[in-house]
């Protein structure tokens, strides 16, 4: 497993930057379809594991991800985690079953030494979640689409331990219900590619 | 003779067939005297025999053979044949061992009796001598003994009286003789006897020693019968119980009596007439009914009176028996007589019994209780043919046929269930008797009787006990209060509305918890309670508490209750003499020693005597303890000393002294004004250097015999207590007695007052108050003098503030109210601990009042951000989901760590429904002492926890949610309209990023009433902005106050709050705003901005950084929110928000409630909704 972890993260800072500049632009394009990108999406696994990734084969983070010609950005799931594999000082990778599907999820821990303070605050933030993820734990992540090795990986932002026992069912009701009333219906945008 | 055609039969005859009959001489006197045939219509009439039959026999007394084989006492009749337990009606004396002809009579066969009795009960109906001679005699005179002497010696005495009451037999073992005929046997007797009260003549002739014979026939006008006299029927004349009890009410003479003093105990002796051989009865022929009729007077508390009535039914082994109509007879007493002939049907005349009205709101009837006096005379037999109650009953199958006899008196007589049956009210026995004859039925076949009754636990001794009882009870009788009523007020429904009841006592409270009860309900109608919940409050906890506030010191004893208060640093001095005049009681010899030792610490001798002259002037006589607590307050600061000095030793001692008044609430509801000075004992702030202003944790310890006092304390009320320089607080700054434990405990016994206190501040207090002085210096203050003038003067403000009605109420001008405010504030906060002091309280005062409070009403504002948290006690059920010590979390590395556990409980509160919510205990009690099993997933019941949030807490949140929810509709954001309309919208999101915070010290304004009052603490968010999403879309979420504190997490983390606070303290006012937004991140940057023109320490700022941290990482909430204008978003956009966001094109709602998402109704509301496609 290699991963250039630090080269990354500067580039992720990066995307995000420009995102953000994108949001606003978006936010007068197309509403919709912003409105489902700027969202933490809810996303069964089997859902989530079959979103189209574009384009297909490039190598790198740029990937774009939709659902029905929908760009998605980001995710929420609720499940149980089933792989834990942790890297000091470099990354937690785990993998979280909702009974559709398990999600591989990674949460990066690579800035303990950075020079800046906000990574370093960040990362002691980030190293809290560690804590929550244990096997077997039913857990709520949230993070952003990326793609490994090909498949699609959520980059985790937070993690919480769902301490109610009816959440995980919720959740599904949720998903169900979210893409009946939301996902499904939202047409595709026409216009908008970057 | 109308019975000469009639055949003579023998009882043996009877006994031969043993069936129920009734018989009589001629078929025309059949029935003459029994009841209407109507009266009875359920049971079939005895069968009369066809044709006209007597009974020919004599008529004796039973001989009581020695117990414990005590047969009944009935009387007996006995022919040739056989001999029989029998009663009759128009019973005479004379009658006894003559021969009678029984012309009327009813047999009721036993199935089983006695040893020497035969089976079955004569009921003689009508009946005459055989002898026609006999009875004829104006006089009867009938040796009592039966081997009477006769010989009138010189030392017996006569009474001559009416026969009130007649007393149970009862055997008292003794080493005498039973009788002094066979004195020399000298060997252990157990003697029988009862007692019998007569109302005698105390006219000179009636006391004189001559013979009272004669009196007998001299009409009773002459005579008044008003001096109770016992005589006590003892050995053979025990035998004359069944007679004497059928001469209730008859003018009789006993001769031949001996007046001794009887111990019935150790302690009581009781002056008697005692039965010896030569002792004579003597009655006269003519009957006189002496019976007063009592119906009419009937009040129902318990008096004593006669009752005549038809048994209706005889239940619960006959100890309960329904006369007439609603009326019960409760033959409960352990020492009643038993007697055959209770039967249904029958006419009971009942004497002595106590007339109980138990007022029960459902039905009117009345109880007739029987005690030891009670005596029951047939009145009139059964013409049915029911059975004695004696053999109604399965318990009468046992072999001890002892109880065969004893019919009515089978139960519980001896075990402990029947002492305690006994022990309680008439009214309570019904109940009682009525739940232990629904257990017998409950648990028939599983268990034995004697444990469902209790009486396998039988006292020991219970036979001379209970004989002794006898004795006992007829002469403490009246003493006792017999036929006392139950007072049922201590059952107190608590509200209404949470379908509580609560019992109370001074143990402890039981709440009953009835679910289906109607809220509606009236508490004088019966309802069928089929489900209920009893809460049981843990007894015993002032063991626990000591030990869990670590005062383990000797001092403590078992029955103390502890209260933990903050002692603020004021003094009460009082500038002149008392307005009250007070009288002083018991307490005030103990007032009297603490000011001894006030004084005598204080080395003034001068005014110790003078002072303590005082008190003794003082002390007069009163009743009333509050007065004579007030009285103690005032006396204790009573000073002669003029004003100037106050003011000299004031400006020495930089002290600043607030003038104000001060009135005290007395019985009457009037106050009493008396001008005071409170002195504020911490340093003014300029002039000191090295101490901060601060308050102190005291720990008051409440004796048992102050328990009202502590039950009446209120969490959050200002007190004021009186104590002197001997107390741990009062004599230095630096006492030891803080020292180590750094708090301080001070016992609240009776002779230490505590008062509830409350503060109210008026505009013109200064005129009153100059008034007042100028009056003051002018003339010294007479008792009365000025008072009235100053309860006119005093304002009774408007608002009418609710310290108007606590004990003493302070007067202090508005102006000082921020004042003050601050003052307290500042004690707050400092939660290190000075107190009161009264050192220099000598030069004033020798003993001062102290101050101890919890911030509420006087300061205006509530807070709990103090050293103790304010709110309910409530019960909390749920399942634990975790313990953990609060430090370990997230505030652990940058808090120092307060040590507590707490407790995550995830729990239904209150209600039944199913919604889950979480809720953390906290609390500083160890894991370990937790009970055995305690730890996360069982599920929990917790008594008295603290409801730390008045208004805005999570818990009451789950309710403002249901409400909300009902009249506001539930939507996904990417639903909501760019523009909402007025209408209100339910959201479930979460909180993604804080967008903008703004956190600032509560205002301390004091009149104001703070609406938006964050979770009840310090701090109060006037706006923060959110950024919430649904997984649809997003939107700005603008709320302010409790709101804002509920989205942020505020009330999960106990210590955030309180950091909050110590840095609003310093920065006063802080702004965080979001510097750029990073949508699926939880970390965001953020800039800062205090008012305090102080910078912010890192560590505070990784505090505020780490609660906007903590609102994005949280769960799942539901808002309920309403639409914004574009204007205001545009507005507040420019205010707060940097550049880098532009929110007006997001959706924005401002948030009305917000309360956690109830998952499993939600669930459930939703998956309906997926199946319905």
């Amino acid at each position: 497993m290699v991963e250039k972890a630090s080269k990354k993260a500067t580039f992720v800072d990066r995307c995000e930057k420009e995102r953000g500049v994108k949001l606003r632009k978006m936010q007068n394009a197309n509403k919709n379809a912003v409105a489902l990108q700027n969202t933490h999406v809810k996303l069964l696994a089997f859902d989530l594991l079959s979103l189209t990734q574009s384009p297909s084969h490039s190598p790198d983070a740029a990937t774009s991800f939709s659902r029905r010609g929908i760009p998605l950005s980001c995710v929420e799931i609720v499940g149980t985690v089933t792989l834990r594999h942790l890297k000091p000082q470099s990354l937690l990778r785990f993998a979280v079953d909702d009974g559709t599907g398990c999600v591989p999820c990674v949460l990066w821990l690579n800035d303990a030494a950075s020079p800046s303070v906000a990574r370093r605050r960040r990362h002691e933030l980030a190293a809290r979640f560690v804590e929550v993820v244990k096997i077997g734990a039913v857990t709520r992540v949230r993070g952003r689409l990326s793609r490994y090795k090909g498949d699609v990986q959520v980059r985790v932002s937070d993690v919480v331990a769902e301490r109610d026992p009816n959440a995980e069912i919720f959740h599904w009701l949720d998903c169900v219900s979210l893409a009946r009333n939301c996902y499904n219906l939202l047409p595709p945008p026409s216009s908008f590619r970057g | 003779m109308d019975d000469a055609n009639a055949t003579v039969t023998t009882l043996a005859e009877l006994l031969h067939s043993p069936r129920p009959h009734t018989a009589t001489a001629s078929a025309s006197s059949l029935f003459s005297s029994t009841p209407p045939l109507h009266r009875s219509t359920t049971h079939r009439v005895l069968t009369a025999l066809p044709r006209p039959t007597v009974l020919v026999g004599t008529l004796t007394l039973p001989t009581l053979p020695p117990p414990p084989s005590l047969p009944c006492s009935c009387l007996r009749f006995s022919d040739t044949s056989a001999t029989l337990c029998c009663d009759l009606l128009h019973f005479r004396p004379a009658a006894l061992n003559r021969e009678i002809r029984v012309t009327s009579w009813n047999f009721v066969p036993f199935k089983r009796h006695g040893r020497d009795v035969a089976h079955g009960l004569l009921e003689i109906i009508n009946w005459r001598f055989s002898d026609p001679s006999h009875g004829s005699n104006a006089l009867e005179s009938l040796p009592l003994a039966l081997n009477c002497g006769r010989q009138t010696g010189a030392r017996t005495r006569s009474i001559h009286g009416v026969v009130e009451s007649v007393g149970p037999i009862s055997v008292v073992p003794c080493t005498m003789a039973a009788s002094t005929s066979d004195l020399n046997s000298g060997s252990k007797v157990n003697l029988p006897g009862f007692l019998v009260q007569l109302v005698c003549c105390e006219c000179k002739l009636c006391c004189s020693k001559e013979v009272l014979i004669d009196k007998l026939s001299e009409s009773r006008k002459g005579h008044s019968f008003t001096k109770t006299v016992i005589v006590y029927f003892c050995g053979s004349a025990s035998s004359w119980h069944p007679a004497i009890t059928k001469m209730i009410g008859v003018r009789v003479v006993v001769s031949g009596l001996k007046k001794k003093v009887v111990y019935v105990t150790k302690e009581v002796s009781q002056v008697m007439y005692v039965t010896v051989d030569e002792s004579v009865l003597h009655v006269g022929s003519c009957s006189e009914n002496c019976i007063p009729s009592l119906k009419s007077r009937i009040k129902g508390k318990g008096e004593s009176g006669a009752y005549t009535g038809v048994v209706k039914g005889v239940y619960m082994q006959g100890m309960v028996l329904e006369l007439d109509h609603d009326v019960w007879l409760l033959l409960t007493d352990q020492l009643h007589t038993s007697m055959h002939g209770l039967r249904v049907g029958s006419i009971l005349s009942v004497r002595n019994v106590h007339f109980v009205n138990p007022k029960f709101s459902w039905t009117k009837i009345i109880i007739l209780g029987a005690c030891i006096k009670t005596s029951i005379v047939v009145q009139s037999f059964s013409p049915s043919e029911t059975v004695l109650v004696a053999y109604s009953y399965p318990l009468q199958k046992s072999d001890n046929s002892v109880q065969y006899c004893r019919c009515n008196v089978v139960f519980p007589s001896t075990g402990m269930l029947g002492k305690f049956t006994q022990s309680l009210p008439f009214s309570a026995r019904l109940w009682v008797l009525l739940l232990v004859s629904s257990f017998r039925k409950k648990f028939a076949g599983v268990l034995s009787d004697k444990e469902i009754l209790g009486s396998k636990h039988v006292l020991p001794e219970r036979r001379a006990s209970s004989d002794h009882g006898a004795l006992v009870g007829l002469c403490t009788h009246d003493l006792n209060g017999c036929g006392r009523v139950l007072h049922c007020s201590f059952l107190k429904l608590i509200d209404p509305s949470t379908r509580r009841l609560r019992l109370v006592d001074a143990t402890g409270g039981v709440d009953i918890f009835i679910p289906d009860l109607p809220l509606t309900w009236n508490p004088n109608e019966i309802y069928e309670v089929t489900d209920y919940e009893v809460l049981v409050d843990s007894i015993g906890e002032p063991m626990d508490q000591s030990k869990f506030l670590g005062s383990d010191k000797a001092g403590s004893s078992k029955s103390s209750t502890f209260v933990e208060a903050i002692l603020f640093p004021f003094i009460l001095l009082f500038a002149g003499k008392s307005r009250i005049a007070h009288p002083c009681n018991a307490s005030c010899d103990k007032t009297k020693e603490l000011l001894k030792s006030c004084l005598s610490s204080n080395k003034e001798d001068k005014f110790s005597n003078k002072r303590q002259k005082l008190i003794k002037e003082s002390v007069s006589s009163s009743k009333d303890g509050f007065q004579s607590s007030i009285y103690g307050l005032s006396a204790c600061s009573n000073s002669s000393r003029k004003p100037a000095e106050n003011k000299k030793c004031v400006s020495m001692r930089s002290f600043h002294d607030l003038s104000c008044l001060v009135t005290f609430k007395i019985l009457q509801n009037e106050s009493e004004v008396c001008p005071a000075i409170l002195r504020s004992t911490s340093p003014i702030k300029d002039t000191s250097f090295n101490s901060k202003p601060s308050s102190k944790k005291i720990l008051l310890e409440f004796s048992s015999d102050r328990f009202l006092k502590y039950q009446l304390l209120q969490i959050g009320d200002y007190y004021i207590i009186d104590h002197n320089r001997n107390d741990c607080f009062g004599s230095s700054t630096k006492d030891a007695d803080f020292g180590i434990s750094d708090s301080a405990k001070l016992l609240v016994d009776s002779g230490k007052n505590i008062w509830s206190l409350s503060f109210v501040y008026d505009k013109n207090l200064s005129d009153h108050l100059s008034e007042y002085t100028s009056a003051k210096d002018s003339l010294f203050p007479t008792i009365d003098g000025v008072l009235h003038n100053h309860q006119k003067l005093l304002p009774r403000s408007k608002g009418e503030p609710s310290g108007v009605c606590s004990d003493v109420c302070l007067y202090l001008p508005i102006s000082l109210a921020n004042m003050l405010g601050d003052n307290v504030m500042e004690l707050e906060d400092s939660q290190s601990l000075q107190f009161a002091i009264s050192e220099d309280s000598a030069n004033l005062s020798s003993c001062t009042e102290t101050l101890v409070a919890r911030p509420k009403s006087c300061f205006g504002s509530q807070r709990s951000n103090s050293l103790f948290p304010e709110g309910n006690l409530i019960s909390l059920e749920g399942n634990v989901i975790e313990i953990h010590e609060i430090g370990s979390g997230f505030f652990n590395s940058c808090s120092n760590g307060a040590n507590i556990d707490a407790l995550q409980l995830k729990g239904l509160i209150e209600t039944r429904s199913s919604f889950c919510i979480h809720v953390n205990i906290c609390g500083s009690v160890n894991k370990h002492t937790f009970p055995t099993g305690f730890g996360p997933g069982v599920t929990a019941t917790f008594h008295r926890i603290l409801n730390a949030r008045d208004k805005p807490s999570f818990l009451n949140s789950t309710k403002d949610a249901d409400n909300a929810s009902q009249n506001s509709i539930s939507c996904l954001i990417f639903q909501l309209p760019q523009s909402l309309s007025h209408k209100q919208i339910v959201l479930r999101c979460r909180v993604v990023a804080v967008f903008v915070l703004v956190i600032e010290r509560k205002s301390t304004n004091l009149i104001a009433e703070t609406k938006s009052n964050a979770m009840g603490t310090l701090l109060d968010i006037p706006l923060a902005s959110f950024l919430l999403e649904d997984g649809s879309s997003s939107c700005c979420c603008w709320a302010r106050a409790e709101r804002a504190a509920t989205l942020l997490r505020l009330p999960e983390e106990l210590t955030t709050s309180h950091h909050l606070g110590r840095i609003l303290k310093r920065h006063k006012r802080i702004t965080v705003k979001s510097h750029g937004l990073y949508i699926d991140s939880p970390y965001q940057d953020h800039i800062v901005s205090v008012t305090s023109g102080n910078a912010l320490c890192s560590s505070d700022e990784n505090i505020l950084k780490l609660i906007i941290f903590n609102a994005c990482i949280g769960g799942i909430w539901n808002v309920v929110g309403s639409g914004m204008d574009a204007e205001e978003t545009r507005q507040l956009e420019k205010e707060y928000l940097t550049d880098i966001l532009n929110v007006q094109n997001m959706r924005n709602i401002w948030a009305e409630e917000v309360s956690y998402s109830r998952t499993l109704a939600e669930a459930r509301n939703m998956i309906q909704e997926l199946l319905k496609r």
